[in-house]
């Protein structure tokens, strides 16, 4: 029996699957094999690891179809991941000079030089120590690209240690964020402003509660962290005109609701109503990212 | 709205939010992941940096607020893409970027919204940068340009990849010998700058990079710019304070002798520490061959002082002993010990003389290869990438205090030095 027979028919047991494997899944595998160990020459993982391993990433649902599974898995970089999780010197080198200097930048702009140096030592600790267990680094699923999961934990370390540190940007001032918008220059307006305070927060709130978690998100991600239309339009796989219409729509939507319900709760004139909502439709997108804020 | 925040809360799984953002998760998991991310910060700012880290498609500039920063990716004048942020300095911040142009690696120093709106002192500024860029010398960090994204101004620069000689010194005084390269190599700077009529007026440890193979860069040569110059209630001479010659206090313009009170001062820092930056008192600290060349750059009268940085660094040279050899192969090299985790063997033979006169140099005594051997065992093990830096700071203290004890023939107070290290390095987890 040849070798790839022979890996086939190891990988198939370990999955409790009855029969022999067919030729499509002989071929898939010894592609796999190949794939991995061309990625990473240096690395030199034992062969029957390599099966195990893989044979834990791959379902063993008898109706699971193993082949479409197999062939969505970032095989070689769960190679490098296994290398690394196994202390191999060349692996953690791979990952030290070909995949870290594109994940670090990511969490540049949490701090200085400094902070990121540290949070960078404090992922190698954590990817690569175990506390107990196997280390991090070893729950990686190759289900998407390495660096992304990378990016993923870095982030969350810098996030972490910038907490602990006491690092953490200042919060923003409660008061301010539950301000109305100032309405500079008109004393009349500004006396309603004071008057309606108590109202417009509730109205608010109440308004923002009424919203889909997605929509939030949308919001949040849009006001708060920046992300543009065509970075929500790739978040969600739709095209850029369609994540703008969700932004309008969610602001429209908080909009109306805030003027409902304003409207039932104050009692103004025509005309000092108009003007309060006309203040709060042409600084909605700055109450929007006060009020969404954490 | 109550925004709950994680801690009673268990975060995503990042294959989970690797899924969420690559599209790969089932409609319930999409579920599972908005309801998360709408109670937890965190995992909603993972999800933006990965979305933006995905995207590469060119970010706005948003110079709504050049202090809080720009995002790594940002596209300045068209030309520069930004890294990262690496430092922040008098007169704003310092990003890493790639010069898309020249297809290179630059700094970029954004100006602060004050230097950046007064026409006058953009103007001035132009004015340095044009002369500044004159100055070619290998220890002297090159100038490039001025230029201008929307309302953000920046110059560009060398970029010198390594630290600051004041975080450098900020683990300690250094040994004598290194000390002393140092200083020639920042006096070479100066008087390369002189020469073409550029004061730095500004000189400090922080201004003053060392390269990760141990030499030397003055940064920032004649950009220090009173901020309130113009017509306003401020006006103070420019530079910094610790480091100001007498008739700069006085308010007088700065001269090439103020740039070499300035660098006594820093090299009663080398010598002494960080906190050695005041009172003539402080040249105990600096070696006896070396004390009254150092005093001379601090003379209250500026035409009391040295006449030239070519003349002190002559000076400086001509006292250090001979037999002080350039390069011993196998020495760890120090400096690279404090950067970004970053380390460096190195093996030179002494044919390479540029790099093996910048490193430090040890005597080849039978002693001190206990110590090169302390390093070189601490380097090559695994567990090296693993220790804080911090401790690594400690430790590398420790290594010198030994090998400067070792070298003064105090063989027990050595040995007490490399049981600290050992120490520390058992607490270690």
């Amino acid at each position: 029996m040849s070798a790839d027979h022979l890996r086939a028919e190891r990988v198939w047991a370990a999955l409790d699957r009855p029969g022999a494997p067919d030729a499509v899944f002989r071929e898939v595998l010894a592609r796999a094999v190949s794939s991995m160990r061309a990625a990473w020459p240096t690395v030199d993982i034992p062969e029957d690891v390599v099966l195990t391993e893989l044979a834990a990433r791959l379902p063993k649902e008898p109706d699971a179809d193993v082949i479409a599974a197999f062939s969505k898995l970032h095989v070689a970089d769960l190679y490098l991941a296994w290398g690394c999780g196994r202390g191999m010197p060349a692996a953690l080198a791979e990952l030290e000079q070909k995949l870290l200097p594109s994940v670090l930048p990511a969490i540049a702009r949490l701090g200085d030089r400094d902070f990121v140096s540290e949070a960078a030592q404090r992922l190698r600790t954590r990817l690569f120590v175990s506390d107990d267990g196997p280390p991090k680094i070893s729950t990686y699923e190759g289900r998407g690209p390495l660096t992304a999961w990378l990016r993923a934990t870095a982030m969350r370390t810098a996030l972490n240690l910038r907490r602990r540190g006491g690092h953490d940007q200042p919060t923003t001032e409660a008061q301010e964020r539950l301000e109305l918008p100032a309405l500079v220059g008109d004393p009349d307006l500004e006396l309603l402003r004071e008057r309606c305070l108590p109202e417009f927060r509730a109205a608010f709130a109440t308004a923002v509660g009424a919203l889909e978690a997605k929509d939030r998100n949308l919001l949040r991600l849009h006001f708060i962290d920046g992300l543009s239309i065509d970075d929500l339009g790739a978040l969600h796989d739709v095209h850029r005109a369609t994540a703008a219409r969700w932004i309008a729509s969610a602001r429209d939507g908080i909009f109306d609701r805030v003027r409902a319900d304003l409207g039932k709760r104050l009692r103004l004139t025509h005309s000092e109503f108009d003007s309060l909502v006309g203040a709060v439709r042409s600084q909605l997108d700055l109450s929007i990212g006060r009020w969404l804020r954490d | 709205m109550e925004v709950i925040f994680p801690a009673s809360q268990k975060c995503l799984d990042e294959n989970v939010l690797v899924d969420f953002v690559s599209g790969r998760s089932s409609e319930e998991g999409r579920q599972r992941v908005e309801t998360h991310v709408d109670q937890c910060v965190d995992c909603r700012q993972i999800v933006a940096l990965m979305v933006q880290a995905t995207t590469p498609g060119q970010r706005p500039v948003t110079p709504s607020s050049p202090s809080e920063g720009l995002a790594p990716g940002t596209l300045l004048g068209d030309r520069f893409r930004l890294r990262g942020l690496v430092g922040r300095g008098g007169m704003g911040m310092v990003y890493e970027a790639d010069d898309q142009l020249l297809r290179t690696r630059v700094a970029v120093k954004l100006l602060l919204p004050e230097v950046a709106s007064a026409p006058q002192l953009l103007e001035q500024l132009h004015r340095e940068i044009l002369v500044g860029r004159r100055i070619g010398h290998p220890n002297v960090c090159r100038l490039y340009d001025l230029g201008k994204s929307g309302d953000l101004h920046f110059i560009s620069m060398e970029f010198v990849e390594g630290e600051t000689l004041e975080s450098c010194l900020r683990r300690g005084p250094l040994p004598t010998e290194r000390a002393l390269e140092i200083l020639e190599q920042i006096c070479a700077a100066l008087a390369a700058a002189h020469a073409e009529g550029v004061v730095h007026r500004d000189l400090k440890p922080a201004n003053v990079m060392i390269d990760e193979q141990g030499r030397i860069k003055v940064m920032d040569f004649g950009l220090a710019r009173d901020l309130h110059a113009e017509g306003s209630l401020f006006s103070r001479p420019v530079g910094t304070p610790a480091y100001w010659s007498p008739e700069q206090a006085r308010g007088e313009a700065a001269t090439v002798a103020s740039d070499l009170y300035a660098l006594g001062r820093t090299a009663l820092q080398i010598f002494g520490g960080l906190h050695a930056a005041r009172g003539k008192r402080e040249l105990v600290s600096v070696p006896e061959p070396y004390r009254k060349a150092i005093a001379r750059c601090l003379e209250l009268a500026p035409e009391d002082r040295w006449p030239s940085a070519e003349a002190l660094r002559h000076e400086l040279s001509r006292r250090r002993p001979s037999w002080i050899p350039r390069a011993i192969a196998g020495v760890v090299f120090i400096g690279a010990l404090g950067g970004a985790g970053v380390f460096l063997a190195q093996q030179d033979s002494a044919e390479h003389v540029p790099i093996a006169a910048a490193a430090p140099t040890v005597r080849a005594s039978r002693p001190v290869r206990v110590v090169e051997e302390h390093y070189a065992q601490l380097m090559a093990s695994s567990r090296a990438r693993f220790i804080a830096i911090g401790t690594l700071g400690r430790i590398e203290q420790r290594l010198r205090l030994a090998e400067r004890a070792l070298r003064d023939g105090d063989a027990p107070g050595a040995d007490e030095r490399l049981g600290e290290v050992d120490r520390i390095l058992a607490e270690e987890p």
